[in-house]
């Protein structure tokens, strides 16, 4: 495939500034090891201190210029208007002249100063340690009860529509969420060492007072944990060290083109990755067509769109790590649910949208371990057993139903699928399960969510589950998917299984070969439902929440979106398509989310961000059907 | 001074890319008289009508070369418009009618009259009123004439199947100006009765003015109703008589040729027939649309190459769909004795029997699997071979599938990159060769092959026929082929039965002579035209 003239120009345009950026980043990276710029560091994180410092002064006189204002205002018989307008302008006014006369780097250079810092860094070093860890368990713990709290909030809302995506949306952002350190208490090793810093501190503080002969001997204690947070001793990488002197302001102490040269060196990470970013982009236009002919077009967009949301990712600094846990954990809880439109798909029924009636099977299974108190793998394989006798026979009835309708096959299993959850829930409220722990507190019948953490909530992903380079493996959740697409792939291999997929494909060419394709259609079907059922099982034991009456409704549009983005088309599917595409789905709605929270500080908009892109993508899935389906 | 010809077509050649469909073809009518254009399929017929009509299907495939005079005057006809215009109409053989509509609706269908009404003056002509007395008034009047006694305002729908041929007449004749009228295979679906009804209102249309260009291949229609016949053959013009000048036999003759050369060299045979019936049809009957089979009779020889020869829609490809359990079915049939279950498909496949079907892309492939696995489909699954043990499940062996595949590449010279090409990117030779390579999988003892060099280049048709008759040589496999190439079949085929109306009307031998063919192709048994 020839490539046309434009892109061969777009290309090494991009190129060029790939390698440009790539260069600058590399740089940058020299720099940070450069003695310049260690120098440089030190004089940014002295001048930090004095910044800290000097604004505690500023903030003084800007108080007490208000004050001041007042009094004069009031002397004056100003409106009240007029006086708070009065004082904000005094104050301002006072504000500019004190940052104009502290403010200035004059006395960053003294060496008095500078040793002063140094040593105090240097015994700060084993404080902040134990401190970073304290803060890091308080972190944790403060984030699953957040967790906790929001389920409960949701779990006591109606069982309206918005009720299955809220608790996704905390989920996804319980990641991202600024941690509230305010209820921190340091332990009493941490409350020791903090006394220990003392004479460390008195140093410093005098050779402060040396420097800005205005700070009053009553600051020395207010501007203790502040000064602390900036100089901060111990590891730290340059970027983490920049920013908190950047924080008071610091990056000030630089002029010209030492401030250029010390923001390259910040940025040389981000630099670098803009320019993979880049070169990617590149590659993509170079290589438009052949792609393009490979993957279809919605598989190119989708892994281009991934590419961007990594790249400002890493600009966000964004928990990379964390980031793939929660990409790995997603795609093995959505995975089995994902596989469930396969053999609809190869039978000839194209997207099951009324696999909603498996879930409820699995549901009701799941229900029936709670409500008899069973816990762990006894529960699991319980329901997932269960779920399984019980999918059964729906699938054959609503197999025989599609047979009746061969070509509005889709249109109907959606009705199919949201007419079962209405007529559950009404039955969830009228089903004879007594365990209080799964009934309405004042009344009967079931409540909307159930947490699984009782019984066998993350069973499947404990299991076997480590950690490598930070990044946590849900492994038995991740291998037992893997297991039913194995399956899934053995069936499409043998007889019967090439005998449906064959019937899907041809009716006609099938029939010749004796092949009874209503009956392929009806198997196609319940190992559909079947399959919806066991998936409904790993998504709430991963989930930790089971939800009912209304959460199955959207599932089979996730399912069906994660298909169709894996590069399948709605006659032909592979099991491959399951797995590329429960990935790329989860992996851009989580990417997508965590970049968009920090991008946009607004809060509440993850639940609109949710919407958009996951609803997004299964349009665009819908609309296209393009690529290669040989996958 | 009127012109002697109403429509002359000269010298017209047609190719579409690299296939001449019709080569110096010429078509004189006069005023006035009931002309057929007599051939077989394939003739240039419809390729023909397509030019005179201006069928956008002509212009978009490079148009055409010679010139086409209407009333001695040159005319450039590009769309059907421009020839309505000129006065051609046309009674196409899949009715053109609205079910839904009344006759008189049909009729006037697009020149509807109306009445100005006082909307109508404001803003323009399109939102007049519908004249419905005077329309039912015409639509009465051509339906007299066309001998229809039926009430105007019937539904469509509601009419039997050989009135609405009528309807469309009826509509034709009612637009003014009309000079010429064409009527393509309008007895196809009508009785006998019906039949000559028409016949009688062709006769009193032209005797009207209006000349008529009656498309046929049943001969005897055309001795009686026709005044002049022009005869095509493979695209090439044949010749035109008066009917006066000619018989049965001798339009029989000049529509299939002088025997040519076979295609292939065929070896003679080692050892002679058994004599034994392999294939005993009796009272068959099969519902297949287009291709009915009305109690067709037959004994198939063990190892012979019989040939079943006739025209399209006559049935002859029904017998096999209807044997092999496509087509719903009625009858008696035997394999080598033994009853066979009709519409079972499983059971003439388990029973030795394999069919490469005509349709090959429809139900001969899977066009989005590879070559591979379409060779072995049919033995997978009656078979159960090409599978292998995986812990307690049987599943396909790709090591089987591949080496077969690999064998039968190699035989059948399937030209590909590997076995695991999608079927649906090659060439069609190779792609019925694939076809035949799944039927051989089973390894039968009796094969059905469908049009099999149907959409084939001349070079790959050769070896499609080569290869049949080495199977039947070498391995003694009783071959039927079902055809519409008569010399294919005069080429290999040891006996050739030729339907007509979903019957056997003779078995001839291949030297049997051209006029026999002609007469059995239009349904007459040689030495009974007579009594036709």
């Amino acid at each position: 495939m020839r490539q046309t003239r434009s892109q061969w120009i777009a290309a090494i345009l991009l190129a060029v500034l790939a390698l440009g950026f790539l260069a600058t980043g590399i740089w940058g990276f020299v720099i940070r090891g450069q003695q310049a710029t260690q120098e440089a560091m030190a004089r940014m994180r002295n001048y930090a201190v004095l910044r800290t410092a000097a604004g505690a002064i500023v903030n003084e006189i800007y108080i007490q210029a208000k004050l001041d204002a007042r009094e004069y205002a009031r002397a004056q018989k100003y409106s009240r208007n007029q006086i708070s307008a009065y004082m904000d302008e005094q104050g301002e006014l006072a504000r500019k002249a004190a940052e104009g006369k502290y403010y200035d780097t004059k006395g960053v250079d003294r060496a008095e100063l500078t040793t002063a810092v140094e040593s105090f860094e240097g015994s700060l070093s084993g404080y902040a340690q134990l401190e970073a860890q304290e803060k890091e368990a308080y972190a944790e713990a403060w984030r699953a009860q957040r967790a906790q709290l929001v389920a409960q909030d949701a779990a006591q809302e109606e069982a309206g529509a918005e009720g299955e995506g809220v608790l996704e949306d905390a989920m996804l952002s319980s990641g991202v969420d600024e941690v509230d350190y305010s209820g921190f208490v340091p332990s009493p090793q941490l409350q020791a060492l903090l006394d220990s810093l003392t004479p460390a501190y008195d140093a410093m503080y005098q050779a402060l007072v040396n420097a800005l002969p205005d700070l009053k001997p009553e600051m020395k204690d207010k501007l203790r944990e502040p000064i602390i947070n900036v100089v901060r001793g111990g590891e730290s990488s340059f970027g983490v060290e920049y920013d908190r002197y950047a924080a008071s302001g610091a990056q000030d102490v630089f002029a010209g083109s030492e401030k250029t040269r010390m923001l390259i060196a910040r940025q040389a990470g981000n630099l670098m990755v803009l320019a993979a970013g880049i070169l990617i982009a590149a590659l993509i236009v170079f290589y438009y067509q052949p792609l393009k002919r490979s993957l279809g077009t919605p598989r190119l967009v989708i892994t281009a769109f991934f590419f961007l949301l990594c790249v400002l990712a890493a600009f966000y600094n964004i928990n990379v790590p964390g980031m793939l846990s929660t990409v790995l954990w997603r795609t093995g809880m959505y995975g089995v649910l994902a596989l469930a439109m396969l053999p609809g798909i190869q039978a000839g029924i194209s997207l099951n949208m009324g696999m909603t009636v498996g879930i409820i099977a699995g549901l009701i299974s799941t229900l029936v371990a709670l409500e008899m108190n069973m816990t762990g793998w006894g529960a699991f394989f319980f329901s997932v057993i269960g779920g399984i006798i019980l999918a059964l026979p729906i699938g054959l009835l609503y197999g025989r139903l599609l047979n009746r309708l061969k070509g509005s096959e889709m249109t109907v299993s959606t009705y199919v699928g949201f007419s079962v959850v209405s007529l559950f829930c009404i039955a969830w409220m009228l089903l004879p399960f007594k365990n209080p722990k799964l009934t309405w507190a004042l009344g009967s019948g079931l409540r909307t969510m159930h947490n699984m953490n009782s019984s066998f909530g993350q069973l499947l992903d404990r299991f076997l589950a480590f950690d490598v380079l930070g990044v946590h493996v849900p492994t038995g959740l991740l291998l037992f998917f893997l297991l039913c697409c194995l399956l899934m792939w053995l069936f499409s291999r043998s007889r019967t299984g090439i005998a449906m997929s064959a019937g899907g494909a041809n009716h006609r060419f099938a029939e010749a070969a004796g092949v009874n394709v209503n009956r392929m259609r009806i198997i196609g079907t319940t190992i559909s439902t079947v399959i919806a059922a066991v998936g409904i099982i790993v998504y709430s034991q991963s989930f930790g929440f089971m939800q009912l009456y209304n959460g199955p409704k959207q599932m089979g549009f996730v399912a069906a979106s994660a298909i169709l983005i894996g590069g399948a088309t709605v006659s032909r599917a592979k099991v491959s398509h399951v797995i590329i595409g429960t990935f790329l789905f989860q992996g851009v709605l989580a990417l997508g989310i965590q970049v968009a929270n920090a991008a946009i500080a607004e809060g509440g908009l993850s639940e609109v961000m949710r919407i958009l892109i996951s609803n997004g993508i299964i349009l665009y899935a819908l609309t296209q059907s393009g690529g290669d389906s040989r996958g | 001074m009127s012109p002697e010809y109403v429509l002359e077509m000269n010298h017209i050649t047609k190719r579409y890319g690299e296939s001449t469909v019709l080569s110096e073809a010429t078509l004189r009518v006069r005023p006035g008289e009931i002309h057929a254009l007599l051939g077989e399929n394939g003739a240039g017929k419809s390729t023909l009508m397509n030019i005179l009509f201006g069928m956008p299907v002509i212009h978009t495939t490079g148009g055409f070369k010679g010139e086409v005079l209407v009333d001695g005057q040159a005319a450039s006809i590009h769309s059907p418009q421009a020839a309505m215009t000129l006065g051609i109409g046309m009674v196409h053989q899949e009715f053109m009618l609205i079910p839904g509509f009344t006759i008189t609706e049909n009729i006037k269908l697009n020149r509807e009259l109306s009445r100005p009404n006082l909307i109508s003056r404001i803003l323009g002509e399109e939102l007049e009123s519908l004249d419905h007395a005077a329309m039912a008034r015409d639509a009465r009047q051509a339906l007299d004439s066309v001998g229809v006694s039926l009430p105007e305002n019937t539904l469509v729908r509601a009419l039997p199947v050989g009135y609405m041929q009528f309807v469309e007449i009826a509509r034709e004749i009612d637009k003014t100006g009309v000079k010429l009228l064409v009527f393509d295979e309008p007895t196809a679906v009508l009785t006998e009765s019906e039949a000559d009804q028409l016949i009688d209102v062709m006769r009193s249309i032209a005797a009207r003015g209006i000349a008529i260009i009656f498309i046929t291949h049943r001969l005897h229609e055309v001795m009686k109703a026709a005044d002049t016949v022009t005869v095509l053959r493979d695209g090439k013009y044949v010749g035109s008589k008066p009917i006066s000048q000619t018989s049965l036999v001798d339009l029989a003759g000049m529509m299939i040729g002088r025997g040519q050369e076979g295609i292939i060299a065929v070896p003679p045979r080692d050892t002679a027939l058994s004599g034994r019936v392999a294939l005993s049809v009796r009272g068959l009957h099969v519902d297949m649309p287009g291709e009915m089979v009305n109690g067709l009779d037959l004994d198939v020889m063990e190892g012979e190459i019989i040939g079943i020869g006739g025209l399209a829609g006559q049935g002859k490809v029904g017998l096999p769909n209807g044997v092999m359990g496509l087509y719903p079915a009625t009858g008696g049939v035997s394999l080598f004795g033994e009853a066979l279950p009709l519409n079972n498909p499983t059971a003439a496949l388990a029973q030795g029997m394999s069919m490469v079907s005509e349709d090959r892309r429809g139900v001969g492939l899977l066009l989005e699997e590879s070559i591979e696995d379409n060779i072995v489909f049919n033995a997978i699954q009656v078979k159960k071979e090409f599978l292998t043990r995986a812990g307690v499940l049987k599943i396909r062996s790709a090591r089987q599938v591949r080496a077969h595949a690999r064998r039968m590449i190699r035989d059948l010279d399937i030209r590909c990159e590997s076995p695991s090409q999608l079927t649906g990117t090659l060439s069609g030779g190779n792609q019925q060769k694939v076809c035949i390579a799944r039927a051989l999988t089973m390894k039968p003892r009796f094969l059905f092959v469908s049009e099999p060099t149907r959409g084939i280049d001349i070079g790959a048709k050769s070896l499609v026929l080569d290869t049949l008759v080495n199977l039947n040589r070498e391995q003694g496999l009783t071959i039927v082929m079902v055809s519409s190439e008569l010399m294919e079949l005069r080429s290999i085929c040891d006996r050739i039965v030729i339907v007509a109306e979903g019957r056997v009307v003779d078995i001839l031998r291949p030297d049997s002579p051209d006029a026999d063919f002609g007469l059995a192709m239009s349904g007459i048994k040689a030495g009974e035209e007579q009594s036709v």
